[in-house]
């Protein structure tokens, strides 16, 4: 034992640990920029046997400034696979003197599920300090015993806040010899320092003063540029499964053996979907109408109870009570397209809209949070679910462009998602409008989505009433004093779903009249916003949706006006994009053109002071008046 | 407990007396027995149902019966059954049921939830289908130490389901008679709440919104209640039975709105169709009853005297040395109080601002610096006490919390609690909870119309109406030719001062840095804003000034539109909404100037200038002024819009839109300089 100390303290640079908390003790390059510096971390994981696990965690904070406190707030979610064994808090002052103590009973518990879920077992312990006398310190100290193990753990020792510091943290993995521990490291300059000790083996990772690491718009993924470590087992078991996930095939056996058995369909609902399924020839249709009879007949309700949190229930179940997840749901699909003679697939997936890697390919794992089902071909039909209105195949924001597990009858196989181009990817507006003598501004606009860029009007449609679709458009516009009527819109649906919108737009003292002059904005809706330059550019910049926005407006002003200054003409096509800007005066008849396609890319940090000068060249251009004066 | 199984001996010798019957004039008949789902159900037409309706409520039935239970009192017994159509899927959240029960906190009597039963509606081929609920679905979730929830979602939706829910909760809490609320966020078709209260009980009701009933009425039943008093150890149990005319009201209301939700609106409760009970007292014998609710008088007695209170002038020794601390040199009682205040204000933190009573000990809170509005504002009045200051609290009730009934002495509809101290002639209502909030201010959120001081011998309303407090903000620009730099100027502001505390909030919470990058963000290219200075941000009680430079670009253009307001101008109409069902509630009354002062530019000259207005609002509610004048060297404009109140009626809306509207309008007109060839 002796001999692994003095080890480690050749291998890492800080020789002990006393947990000193002065606040003297923070190197000044923390400080900068921020509210919160780590000042120690320790995640430790003990894996006991295939279904057991320990795993301690402490961290300390020291909380600067006001801005800080939200960090002072502790916050753990335990449920029946993850019990909770202990947790202590501590807080101390800035000369790291301790002040107070706070138990697990001292802690509010609530339980997690209590509004967004409708069951789980998981809850969560919460406590603050709510302390005003800066800097302080809080430690939280906790203890989870895993049962079962599936989903270990990943240690992300930075944080993304854009004011938050680490001074230390370290990731301790302890197993027996032969457990066969895999890793996958980002951002770490070395391997884990590994130490064997009788028939345990011990992985450390570390790092030390870590600045504040500040946000940048259109970033690439966290994993490119900060520090993190996934751990997973091999072989492993929960819930009384066992599997090996050293493969994506082997995850993917074992979510078969998950959900053996529980495909059956009762036989009323065999009989709808032959009755529903036989008449038609093509696989096509008949996946659209069996996905249409899903959408009518489910709705989604979540359900999270020990190993249910992995498992789904049974098609038998969905079939009686007409809810479920996305587990529960997509092995209902499943089942469904089966027994209509349909090859179909359960897939696993992280969901969310601002993922940009849904899976690193080289090392299976379970990142996942979501479910949804494909009916695999060489132009494979995705389908999520848990919605009532999506097209079948469309797979947007949510899940789509990224890698997913597709759990085949063979085992598992990853396969990616549809990417979207700015063909797809549209805004089509056309307006048509009228200026009064008053300055009053009335305009019918039609636009046409497609795409991404039809999921927003998608959900307002279906999603909400008449009325709160009016007063959102009554707050949408940048304009004066105005009012939108009429709002209708027409959906077609397909794999690229289109929403075609029609609104009216009054708006008094859109054109402002000064004495003998009318000043006219003509181009209405579509403005970018300028690129903040004040700091230098760091990352890559990442472009992860294409899109193609055209706006055509035709503006009739009063007649007896003549053109007193207009806006040059622009076209500016680089590497970023392609914007321009057309006007067109006939008599009193003004039209409008403008056009932006933007397409998925990557560009160099070096290149952002250039994308930040054709932002505002864009900026500037969309915001650019026309003036009339009286004719004499 | 023990006093409460006396209570069923005390009441055995009572006689019981008849209430003289009230009842008005029923224009609906009661649901008495709610007829079987049929297929007309499916079809619903009513004048509060249009498209926007997701969902309706077909009919919502309640009552509250008081029973005798076995430990030697009464119990309350309530019943709700509702039936909702389900018109389409965006409505489906609302057959996921959540019922909370309430575990007692202090005991450990727990509600019981019984009689559940849940069943889904559909309508196939003119057939209504019937699936039940298993209770295997029946849900109980520990919510916290008050509360457990019972959850449940229907099963076999579609869009066009009907649902139906009913159950029974008994409660041994008879000062918490459930309230009813007929209004719902769907409209609701029939709603109804029957309370029979036993002669011995006497409650307060309180309604509130402005729907008419359709049934309100009171009538007299004949009622037994046996109370079973299960006796001391080795003592026989006993059964009273007493028998009297019990009260019976009834309330209805039919084709209810739902609730719309809208802006500049400081809270629903106001306007939300409820009734809901307070207990005021409990007769025992002709000759003993036990007020809950008295008059302020003896309300604001009972309330000091509670621990809550009382340890305001306890000897709390503990806390000399603090104080001595934090007052030091100070002699006179001002300033005094205002160290003690800023001590409290400035190192505590208030971690729920919605209690009048205390969460936990005065000394906790003085140890641990932190603790609800009630145990931060309480030890105040404690400090100050040991200082021989004498202090009342003030009850109020906050903007969200909904207008306070000032007509009883009903505290459970207070939520906050402040300090009211007299200094010299002049009186200061102190809140040490609010972070940065200056001596004698009110939180915008207190600003609610009143408080009540609590003081058994004056216990008078204070108002605090938003319409009282006014806010003013003035701006001034100067612009002058610089030889050198072309035009550069000066643009200071001294905000009102709710203004200057979100932007002190906002400080903090960013930096200053940031503050003025959001603050220029809004200039256009052509106009450059740098050096920023604050005044005053650190001096609470003042409101804060904003300072810094201006620099216009205005190039070789040959003609150059220059809008005089800058920033200032109000772009967008705030009152967005074509119409208003409710009464615009500002927290305060606005006035805001701003004043130009300007140099024509070297090289120009003035071309156009907009036109001078002025505007009222309602003769004398608010005025508009757009002052400009010129020569050939100078301009000169100010602009005023000033809000004499803070409320408005739903009439005064569309005047209050119109005024805004030309506001915005002729603050978008712009000076058209010329280049001088």
């Amino acid at each position: 034992m002796k001999y692994i100390l003095s080890f480690l303290s050749l291998c890492f640079s800080l020789v002990v640990y006393a947990q000193d908390y002065k606040v003297s003790l923070i190197p000044d390059s923390l400080k900068e920029n921020a509210s919160v510096v780590q000042r120690f971390e320790e995640e430790r994981v003990v894996i006991k046997s295939i279904d057991k696990a320990i795993i301690t965690h402490k961290c300390a904070v020291t909380i600067l400034n006001e801005a800080g406190d939200r960090y002072s707030t502790f916050e753990i979610e335990y449920n029946k696979l993850r019990t909770l064994n202990f947790v202590v808090g501590r807080l101390f002052d800035a000369d790291g003197k301790q002040l107070k103590k706070v138990k697990e009973k001292e802690m509010a518990d609530q339980s997690e599920a209590a509004w967004f879920e409708f069951v789980s077992d998981s809850r969560k312990k919460t406590y603050s300090f709510y302390h005003k006398s800066y800097p302080y310190t809080v430690e939280f100290e906790s203890e989870i015993e895993l049962h079962g193990i599936y989903h270990l753990t990943e240690w992300r020792p930075m944080s993304f806040s854009g004011d938050y510091s680490v001074q230390q943290s370290r990731f301790v993995v302890e197993a027996p010899s032969d457990y066969n521990l895999r890793y996958k490291q980002f951002n770490y300059p070395t391997q884990p320092v590994i130490t064997t000790s009788g028939s345990t083996s011990t992985y450390y990772w570390e790092v030390f003063n870590q600045p504040v690491f500040k946000n940048e718009l259109w970033q690439p993924s966290a994993e490119e540029y900060m520090t993190s470590v996934v751990i997973a087992p091999t072989k492993f078991s929960v819930g009384g499964y066992t599997g090996d996930m050293s493969t994506w095939d082997g995850l993917g056996k074992f979510q078969l053996t998950l959900n053996k058995g529980r495909n059956e369909l009762p036989d009323n609902i065999k009989q709808e979907i032959h009755k529903l399924a036989d008449k038609l020839t093509t696989k096509q249709e008949k996946v659209e109408a069996l996905y249409n009879y899903l959408q009518l007949n489910t709705r989604y309700i979540s359900i999270q109870l020990g190993i249910g949190g992995w498992q789904p229930f049974e098609a038998k179940f969905v079939a009686e009570k007409k809810y479920g997840d996305c587990k529960a749901l997509s092995n209902y699909m499943v089942s469904i397209l089966k027994e209509a003679g349909i090859d179909a697939n359960y897939v696993i997936i992280k969901a969310g809209s601002h993922i940009k890697q849904g899976l690193w390919k080289d090392f299976p794992a379970p990142y996942f949070n979501h479910i949804i089902c494909c009916v695999p071909d060489k132009d494979t039909i995705w389908l999520e679910c848990t919605s009532q209105t999506e097209s079948p195949g469309y797979m947007g924001t949510f899940t789509g462009n990224r890698n997913a597990l597709i759990v085949t009858e063979n085992g598992g196989v990853v396969a990616h998602t549809p990417v979207y181009s700015a063909n797809d990817n549209k805004t089509i507006t056309n307006v048509s409008a009228n200026i009064a003598e008053d300055g009053t501004l009335i305009a019918d606009v039609n636009t046409i989505y497609s795409g991404i860029a039809q999921e927003y009007p998608h959900n307002l449609y279906h999603g909400n009433t008449q009325k709160e679709r009016d007063e959102y458009y009554n707050h949408k516009y940048n304009l004066p004093t105005y009012k939108v009527e009429n709002i209708s819109y027409k959906e077609t649906k397909g794999k690229i779903p289109l929403m075609d919108e029609y609104l009216s737009i009054t708006s008094s003292g859109y054109a402002s009249i000064t004495g003998k002059r009318l000043f006219v904005l003509p181009n209405l809706f579509s403005k970018i916003d300028k690129l903040p330059t004040d700091k230098p550019r760091k990352f890559d910049i990442l472009i992860d949706e294409s899109h193609t926005a055209i706006d055509t407006i035709t503006l009739t002003i009063p007649k007896g006006f003549k053109l007193e200054s207009t806006p040059k003409n622009v076209v500016l096509n680089n590497k970023f994009g392609f914007y321009s800007i057309e006007y067109n005066v006939k008599e009193n008849i003004i039209t409008t053109i403008r056009t932006h396609i933007e397409n998925e890319n990557r560009f160099p940090a070096s290149d952002y002071l250039e994308l930040a000068k054709f932002y505002d060249q864009m900026y500037k251009a969309d915001r650019a008046k026309m003036v009339f004066v009286k004719s004499e | 407990m023990k006093a409460i199984s006396l209570l069923s001996k005390l009441i055995a010798s009572t006689v019981f007396v008849f209430i003289n019957l009230l009842s008005a004039k029923a224009q609906d008949k009661p649901i008495i027995k709610l007829d079987k789902v049929s297929a007309k159900d499916f079809q619903v037409n009513s004048p509060v149902v249009d498209n926007n309706a997701n969902a309706v409520i077909l009919v919502d039935i309640g009552s509250t019966e008081f029973e005798g239970n076995t430990n030697g009192d009464f119990s309350l017994v309530f019943k709700q059954t509702k039936r909702i159509l389900l018109r389409n899927r965006n409505s489906f959240d609302v057959a996921t049921i959540k019922v909370p029960i309430y575990m007692g906190g202090m005991t450990d009597e727990e509600e019981s939830f019984g009689n559940f039963e849940a069943t889904t509606y559909n309508l196939e081929n003119g057939q209504v289908l019937e699936t039940k609920l298993d209770k295997a679905s029946l849900f109980k979730e520990k919510y916290n130490k008050y509360y457990n929830i019972r959850k449940f979602t229907f099963p076999n939706l579609k869009e066009g389901s009907i649902i139906e829910y009913k159950f029974t909760i008994k409660s041994p809490y008879y000062e918490h008679l459930r309230s009813w609320q007929f209004q719902d966020e769907y409209p609701v078709l029939w709603s109804q709440y029957q309370v029979t209260i036993p002669p011995m009980f006497d409650y307060i009701s309180v309604r509130k919104g402005y729907l008419k009933f359709s049934i309100d009425s009171v009538a007299s039943v004949f009622k037994t209640y046996s109370i079973i008093d299960p006796g001391e150890a080795n003592v026989a149990s006993n059964i009273y039975r007493f028998s009297g005319n019990a009260t019976a009201a009834l309330w209805a209301m039919k084709d209810i709105p739902a609730l719309k939700l809208e802006k500049y609106t400081s809270t629903n409760k106001n306007y939300l169709a409820q009734i809901s009970f307070n207990l005021r007292s409990i007769r025992f014998s002709d000759t003993y009853t036990k007020y809950v609710v008295k008059d302020w008088f003896k309300t604001s007695e009972d309330i000091l005297k509670k621990p809550d209170y009382a340890c305001i002038k306890d000897n709390n020794g503990w806390l000399r040395d603090g104080i001595k601390s934090i007052v030091s040199e100070s002699v006179q009682d001002e300033e005094k109080v205002r160290k003690i205040y800023a001590y409290l204000r400035d190192n505590f933190t208030c971690s729920d601002h919605d209690s009048y009573r205390q969460s936990q000990s005065l000394k906790k809170t003085f140890q641990t610096k932190t603790g609800n509005v009630a145990d931060i504002n309480i030890l105040l009045m404690a400090m100050l006490y040991n200082q021989g200051i004498e202090s009342d609290p003030i009850f109020l009730s906050t903007r969200d919390n909904g207008w306070p009934n000032e007509s009883a002495a009903l505290i459970n509809q207070y939520n906050y609690v402040i300090a009211k101290v007299l200094l010299g002639n002049t009186v200061y209502l102190l809140d040490a909870s609010q972070p940065r909030l200056g001596f004698g201010k009110i939180a915008e959120d207190c600003l609610n119309g009143s408080g009540r001081t609590i003081n058994k011998k004056t216990p008078w309303v204070i108002p605090m109406s938003p319409d009282s407090i006014k806010e003013t903000t003035n701006t001034a620009v100067f612009l002058n030719n610089d030889s050198l730099l072309g035009v550069i100027g000066t643009y200071s502001s001294n905000l009102g001062y709710y203004e200057s505390l979100e932007a002190r909030n906002e400080i903090a919470k960013e930096k200053q840095e940031d503050f003025a990058k959001d603050l220029f963000k809004v200039y256009p290219q052509e106009i450059e804003a740098s050096g920023l200075t604050i005044d005053s941000l650190n001096l609470y009680d003042e409101p804060i000034g904003i300072n810094y430079n201006l620099k216009l670009k205005f190039g070789d253009e040959d003609i150059v539109y220059f809008n005089p307001l800058f920033d200032e101008q109000i772009k967008k109409n705030p009152f967005e909404s074509a119409e208003r069902q409710y009464p615009v509630e500002m927290p305060y009354a606005k006035n805001t100037v701003f004043t130009l002062n300007m140099e024509v530019p070297k090289g120009y000259k003035v071309d156009e200038i907009p036109k001078s207005a002025r505007v009222k609002l309602n003769e004398d509610e608010g005025m508009f002024e757009y002052m400009i004048a010129k020569n050939d060297d100078n301009i000169q404009m100010r602009c005023k819009v000033s809000l004499k109140k803070a409320t408005y009626n739903p009439e005064d809306y569309a005047t209050l839109r119109d005024f805004f509207a030309f506001i915005v309008k002729k603050e978008a007109e712009q000076i058209v300089f010329k280049k001088i060839k």
